[in-house]
């Protein structure tokens, strides 16, 4: 019973890891309609910048956090300005864009091994204690990460709801012509709301890489399918259904492990599977059916 | 030509063939009937394993691999079997997957399901031999026609033909079909076809279990020709290689997939690896991997609606397609009543 | 209706015209993948192919572009070599998860390269190595060997680690001897006489585990390994021999890789309480394990690994995760013994130092037994090919096992210089390089004594303290 306690305890840590990433995702999703699979890759670059901003110039690992995040940002921001919006106006099939992701996603993280090799690289951190929480046991770093993920998660849903930006960008998610022509400059909410999610992104990056200890220039791309995957839970204007999605991707796989360590990762996407059988459209319905319609197309 | 070279060329001509089946089939899946199969490599997977368990032999305790069942069958019956395992798979996951309103969450599923049998075949060692994956698997004919490298290569080439003119016959009398046609409207407007009476599910099942068994047969061709086949060989993101194929070279047409198939599959992957060399190991590998998806790019930039773009049919809008300038502002967004809007003003 | 539709004219110059481009693509390339400008006499005495032509057959003839150690002193050799240059193929991933292993591939040969060339190459004929991506998979081995054989023709083939029983077959079928550095016990009784294994079998792996474990007072051990990699062939011999010398497994695991988080799995050891744990899983997975259990446990036991965390990207990976301090008493490992020291060693080490840009951050395989085999296999190629009086494949495979057999009344001898000498005054040689003996037994798999391994912080490898004696690990 105690190793349930524990594990509940764990999965709570790795749910605000996936949580992250999963709402940054889906954040982008929702907007611009484009499911990027360079997403792990952006993740990676994060990763990176901070390790640099941590290891190579000393900063403590919460600015090196703050640097992936905005290195995320830049980057995804510059990637859809860049190469998605052109192929777009071009009248690239939405399908055919997550062709066009890949593709990036594979210069992305080529252009990452070349740069930095294959080696692994770790942050250089300070000790920390371990706190017992009703018999859960975490780390401090561990609860601010936590604690980070909560405050986006609470941030976002202010954004979405509460601002004007955030409307617009409901706006543009639903309808971008009728947004347009409501006067609504779609361009730039599409801009802002790859800003915010390639921060997620980022901030996801570097919690992932703390996570893992150690990683190297492939990790991104190796969660990003558990990721992906509690992100279909949810839609632009509830990331709470990402984040439920991540939640039961992270505490069934932690107390999988107690029994069948080696199926873990089976039993939490079997239950995905399940859930999504039973309630097809996600916890939170909404626009995010229409939009996978659309890209299926 | 030299031997090393005219050997060199045979291999090619073999992953052609397989890559031609295999892209065939995910033309079926989804280029005609619109399903977003990210399981695809899984029943290439299927198809190889089950041809390899089928040729091997039973898996005795002495031999260093285990498997699952196993006989000694002759050709061409361990592809059958195979072409059998991968129509079944398909129409097990059709049953609890292929519901047409809720397309939006097949493809995840699919593609949790190709990470589940992966993650379980790894572990289970008794079925495929885990990790390290099934190896030695007899080819057919190696005794009549000799194992000199070169004679039997050109040999299993000619096979391999063989069965790619078999595969295209099979596929071009669905794709040209009244039946086809059905489906490539299911795929548009698949509401408007259900209040005609049409069973949708019941069509897009019957699309995806051939397609299934088509993608399990090209498998078998190539793990006969390689002879080994393991874990390594059916990585997620192989299944999203072959989609760039099909994209690349045209959607929902068959010759869209060959091109794709031999572009994206032979020469862009293949081609690549002439690259020089350079700088320090490891570098110029990861170039090649980084000049593939520029490649990529490049195509898609160039024909985004594939370099066999679909015909228009004179119902329901190209969806591959690239739409006229006038009807975007800037964006594009495909809807119901977008491709709708198109159709009526193109007539 | 045809496939090719209505609109065929069109669609024809289309498909023309992509294939032509990416045709050029393909054959815009220099007929030989290593292009660094060449500087040794060999070029200005071959006609040089045109880069702008196919690749034809005569490759090795071709640009004699030099993966020569470029600061080696002793490269100004007695005998300027007039023949032409000879490619050693190196097929391992090279991108991918497992791209290390490349650069280790790489490693060996460029130094064992180094050393023959040095001395002034065999047979008047310099030697050069050329890698080719199997980018970790079978399908995609079969052609990367194939365009090896064809593009590079080879005169001997390292490689290609998990892929081999896809890419030995055809290198082998070629008459070219292959050798590996691979432990899957499908190897155990090969008779293919031109196929060479370095390592020996992941069984015996097992079995020195167990051992080692059960006869240093580790009565309570745990088992950790992830799915993938030896849990398959290592850990069943090792869980038999260990219950055989009555130890008590208390605890279990197997480890789905590359997972976010394993801390349930770590309490579940911890709560063990074993006094050894028993592990083997990939670089990414043990530096999350390795933290996590260093968190929750407050310090890491006694953790007996293999061959595969002896080498330098783990070591590097979970040494990272923890730390030096906590790295240094707690990872030991059970691995073939090599030496590390020695005539032979200590060339392979000056070699890998004067390696400069071609390998990144070469220290990192000063102590990586494949590397340093495969330095060892290119040495007993070439000092094979000098007793054979011939650099084809078919007149010096035989020679090979003769090189290190241990014959009666034979010449040891350290490096290549030293071999070259013997056998030009009549002698029988045994070759023992930077690896120790390589004894080929009758399925000419290296026969190797295992020994147990400490953590050198200085030198951030593994070396060896305690040899295991074959005969103990003999069923």
């Amino acid at each position: 019973m105690h190793e349930i306690v524990l594990a509940i305890g764990f999965g709570i840590v790795t749910s605000a890891i996936l949580a992250l990433g999963a709402v940054g995702f889906s954040l982008q999703f929702g907007v611009s309609n484009i499911f990027n699979l360079a997403y792990g890759d952006i993740m990676t670059v994060s990763a990176f910048v901070a390790y640099v901003t941590n290891a190579d110039a000393g900063a403590n690992i919460w600015v090196s956090m703050a640097a992936g995040a905005a290195a995320g940002s830049l980057l995804s921001v510059a990637i859809n300005r860049f190469i998605y919006t052109p192929f777009i106006r071009r009248g690239t099939a939405l399908f055919t864009m997550v062709m066009v992701s890949l593709a990036v996603g594979t210069v992305v993280e080529n252009a990452v091994q070349a740069i930095a090799g294959d080696g692994f690289r770790g942050y250089r951190l300070g000790a920390v204690k371990s706190i017992n929480l009703a018999g859960m046991s975490f780390t401090s770093r561990q609860l601010i990460i936590v604690g980070i993920a909560v405050v986006s998660m609470v941030g976002l849903h202010v954004l979405l709801r509460g601002t004007r930006v955030g409307k617009a960008m409901r706006a543009t998610a639903t309808h971008p012509e009728l947004a347009r022509s409501c006067g609504v400059p779609t361009d730039r909410v599409t801009a802002i709301a790859w800003g915010i999610s390639g921060a997620l992104c980022g901030l996801a990056g570097v919690a992932l890489a703390l996570n893992l200890a150690a990683f190297d220039f492939t990790f991104g791309q190796s969660f990003l399918l558990i990721i992906v995957a509690a992100a279909v839970f949810g839609s632009v204007g509830q990331p709470y259904g990402a984040m439920a999605g991540a939640v039961v991707i992270g505490m069934a796989s932690e107390i999988a492990a107690v029994y069948v360590p080696s199926l873990k990762e089976v039993v939490a996407f079997a239950l995905l599977v399940i859930v999504l059988l039973i309630r097809p459209n996600g916890l939170w319905p909404g626009a995010f059916v229409q939009k996978m319609n659309v890209a299926a197309r | 030509m030299s031997s090393a070279y005219q050997y060199y060329l045979a291999t090619l001509l073999v992953y052609f063939g397989s890559n031609t089946i295999a892209c065939w089939a995910l033309n079926l899946q989804y280029g005609i009937s619109g399903v977003l199969n990210f399981s695809f490599i899984l029943f290439q997977a299927v198809g190889a394993y089950v041809t390899a368990i089928f040729t091997l032999g039973p898996s005795t305790s002495s031999s260093y691999q285990s498997y699952i069942a196993g006989a000694r069958l002759p050709f061409p019956i361990p592809w059958l079997l195979a072409m059998v395992a991968g129509g079944l798979l398909s129409y097990l996951l059709a049953l609890f997957v292929l519901r047409p309103e809720r397309r939006d969450f097949q493809a995840m599923v699919m593609l949790v399901v190709s990470i589940i049998a992966a993650d379980v075949v790894v572990t289970q060692k008794g079925l495929f031999n885990g990790h390290n994956g099934l190896a030695a698997i007899p080819k057919p004919f190696a005794s009549k026609v000799g194992s000199e490298l070169i004679r039997y290569g050109w040999f299993y080439v000619a096979l391999t033909g063989a069965t790619v003119v078999l595969t295209y016959i099979v596929v071009h009398r669905i794709t040209s079909s009244p039946w086809a046609r059905q489906l490539r409207a299911m795929r548009d407007n698949s509401e408007a076809l259900e209040s005609l009476g049409v069973n949708v599910r019941t069509e897009s099942t019957k699309v995806f279990v051939v397609g299934g068994a088509l993608a399990a047969l090209s498998g078998a061709v190539l793990v006969q020709f390689i002879s080994a086949w393991s874990p390594g060989a059916w990585d997620t993101a192989e299944t999203f290689l072959f989609f760039v194929a099909i994209i690349v070279g045209g959607a929902g047409n068959n010759a869209g997939a060959v091109l794709g198939a031999a572009l994206v599959l032979g020469v862009f992957q293949e081609g690549l690896r002439y690259l020089p060399s350079f700088g320090y190991t490891g570098l110029a590998e990861s170039i090649q991997f980084m000049g593939l998806g520029l490649l990529i790019l490049a195509f898609l930039w160039w024909k985004p609606g594939g370099l066999i773009p679909e015909r228009r049919r004179t119902f329901g809008g190209a969806p591959g397609g690239t739409p006229p300038p006038s009807l975007t502002n800037g964006r594009t967004r495909f809807t119901v009543a977008g491709s709708l809007t198109r159709s009526l003003k193109r007539n | 209706m045809g496939p090719f539709g209505v609109r065929s004219g069109r669609r024809a110059v289309v498909v023309a015209s992509a294939i032509v481009m990416a045709l050029s693509v393909a054959a815009c390339s220099s007929s030989s993948p290593k292009s660094s400008p060449s500087t040794s006499s060999t070029a200005s005495a071959v006609a040089v192919a045109p880069s702008s032509s196919a690749p034809t057959a005569a490759t090795a003839a071709s640009s004699a572009a030099s993966s020569e150690a470029p600061a080696t002193a002793a490269a100004t050799s007695a005998a300027a070599a007039t023949g032409s240059t000879l490619n050693i193929g190196v097929i391992y991933p090279f991108t991918g998860s497992n791209a290390d292993q490349g650069a280790v591939g790489m490693a060996g040969c460029l130094t064992g390269v180094a050393q023959v060339n040095a001395a002034g190459g065999v047979l008047n004929h310099k030697l050069a190595c050329k890698p080719f991506d199997t980018k970790g998979d079978p399908a995609d081995a079969v052609p990367a060997a194939n365009q090896m054989l064809a593009s590079s023709s080879p005169v001997m083939v390292i490689g290609a680690s998990d892929d081999a029983v896809a890419t030995s077959p055809i290198i082998t079928a070629a008459k070219i001897p292959n050798f590996a550095t691979i432990g899957d016990p499908h190897f155990d009784n090969q008779t293919n006489p031109y196929f060479y294994r370095l390592t020996p079998s992941d069984a015996l792996q097992g079995v020195a585990l167990g051992y080692y474990a059960a006869k240093n007072n580790f009565t309570k051990a745990a088992a950790v390994f992830t799915s993938d990699l030896g849990a398959q062939t290592s850990v069943p011999p090792f869980r038999t021999e260990y219950k055989k010398l009555g130890g008590t497994l208390v605890s279990d695991l197997t480890l789905a890789p590359g997972s976010t988080s394993y801390r349930s799995e770590v309490a579940k050891v911890i709560a063990s309480h074993p006094d050894a744990v028993i592990s083997e899983m990939d670089p990414q997975s043990a530096a999350t394990f390795w933290s996590e259990y260093l968190q929750l446990a407050g310090k890491l036991p006694v953790v007996l690994g293999t061959e595969r965390t002896s080498e330098g990207d783990w070591i590097t990976a979970v040494d990272k995760a923890v730390g030096d301090k906590v790295f240094d008493p707690a990872f030991t490992s059970i691995a073939p013994y090599v030496e590390f020291s020695g005539p032979g060693y200590d060339l392979y080490k000056q070699y890998l130092g004067s390696l400069g840009s071609q390998i990144r951050d070469s220290s990192q395989y000063t102590g990586h037994p494949y590397a340093i085999s495969d330095f060892d296999a290119v040495t007993i190629t070439a000092l094979a090919m000098t007793m054979a009086k011939s650099t084809k494949g078919s007149d010096y495979n035989a020679d090979i096992p003769k090189i290190t057999a241990q014959t009666a009344g034979a010449t040891v001898v350290h490096t290549y210089a030293e071999g070259l000498t013997a056998l030009a005054s009549g002698k029988t040689i045994q070759y023992v390089g930077a690896s120790g003996p390589l004894v080929f037994d009758q399925y000419q798999s290296a026969g190797r004594a295992f020994a147990f391994f400490l953590y050198d912080a200085p030198t951030k490898s593994m070396l060896p303290k305690t040899v295991i004696p074959g005969t103990a690990l003999a069923p």
